[in-house]
């Protein structure tokens, strides 16, 4: 009878730590986004939907609502695009995936844009008006063409990137916004980037309404058939 | 000797230390953190009526039939609240009664198929066919 008790009493303790640990494991992201973009002087794109992103199959599906009803997806080096009449598999930078907002937050990578263990590398860090600046530098030989990446953080979050090329102009920027702090994983409700063409600014908006981590409701989108191979259309 | 190569040493690096901390970025990196908001919503404003149209009818841009590319454009836009413009000022109808077939190839390519703008340009083209055959008869049928 003793022994029972005790062994009860473990098995309920392993079980509390088991949902405990579980409970703040994130794998899954599920957001409603709302794209747009200035593409030049006179044209706009208006994309939105919802995205599911899994960070242990990798695995980044797009619901896409407007302009047309299509699901995109991105595994690996994989892009897959389904329309009502048309499929379409093909190559993808593998990178698509890894510097998406869903897996910099789930991943935790957000906090330094996911350079380290890349051709970048910490040079240099700063605290300037109320922003804490960390500058990541490329390693040789690649700093003869590329440039710094400067990275903000504010209140513990990050709040800024911005791209320069080896003359230190600015090519990019990328501001993070409206973080949801009530999340378990705080996420930007609103990206705004901005790309320099010809010395003028052309923006992005992007907005994420609807975030839920581990919702184990729609395993349709996060088990979603992914192809392997590239090639093909049908 | 040892000590004085010591310090040169010590000297030599501390120096090298501080010329490398002074290649820091030549803007204030706070600075190029500044944002523009104004310009920023400004820049994509025009899609914001597009956006609670189609999320208010859950439906997609062809079912909204704005345009059929998925890009729209500002002239697009004013067509959304009826400011709709004929092809470089000029009526379609007239387009098709001078240039026929070619005319209104002409009003599809320039309205992204407007309906409304290639039938009017239809009505020109069978306009100019008809005077173009009562001419013919009249003048085969009365000679000068």
């Amino acid at each position: 009878m003793r022994y029972r008790s005790t062994l009860l009493m473990l098995i309920g303790i392993c079980l509390c730590t088991l949902s405990s640990v579980y409970g703040q494991f994130y794998q899954r992201v599920e957001a409603d986004f709302t794209i747009k973009e200035q593409l030049t002087d006179s044209l706009s794109n208006l994309t939105f939907g919802r995205a599911y992103y899994d960070l242990g199959q990798g695995k980044l599906i797009y619901r896409v609502k407007f302009p047309e009803r299509e699901i995109w997806g991105f595994q690996d080096s994989v892009f897959y695009r389904k329309t009502a009449d048309t499929t379409l598999v093909s190559a993808s930078d593998a990178q698509a995936v890894r510097t998406s907002i869903f897996h910099l937050v789930l991943s935790g990578d957000l906090d330094n844009f996911g350079l380290p263990d890349t051709i970048f590398q910490k040079a240099d860090v700063a605290r300037e008006e109320g922003k804490i600046i960390t500058t990541f530098q490329p390693i040789p030989p690649y700093d003869k063409v590329l440039g710094a990446i400067y990275i903000s953080k504010e209140r513990k979050v990050v709040t800024g990137v911005i791209i320069t090329d080896k003359e230190e102009k600015i090519l990019g920027k990328q501001f993070f916004r409206k973080y949801d702090m009530t999340l378990p994983l705080p996420f930007p409700q609103e990206l705004i980037q901005i790309t320099y063409r010809k010395g003028k600014a052309y923006y992005r908006i992007t907005t994420f309404e609807n975030i839920q981590y581990n919702v184990r409701d729609d395993e349709e989108w996060y088990a979603y058939p992914m192809p392997t191979t590239v090639g093909g259309t049908e | 000797m040892k000590i004085k190569t010591l310090l040169l040493t010590l000297a030599f690096a501390v120096s090298s230390v501080f010329a490398l901390a002074g290649e820091g970025p030549k803007k204030n990196p706070a600075a190029m953190f500044e944002l523009d908001e104004a310009a920023a919503y400004e820049a994509v404003g025009e899609l914001s009526n597009i956006e609670k149209l189609a999320k208010d009818s859950d439906a997609t841009l062809s079912e909204l039939d704005i345009n059929a590319d998925g890009l729209v454009t500002n002239v697009q836009l004013d067509s959304l609240t009826n400011v709709a413009e004929a092809p470089l000022g000029i009526p379609s109808i007239v387009w098709g009664f001078c240039f026929g077939l070619l005319g209104m190839v002409f009003v599809y390519l320039m309205t992204d198929g407007d309906r409304q703008e290639v039938m009017s340009s239809f009505y020109g083209c069978l306009a100019a066919v008809v005077i173009s055959v009562v001419l013919q008869l009249a003048i085969g049928l009365f000679p000068f």
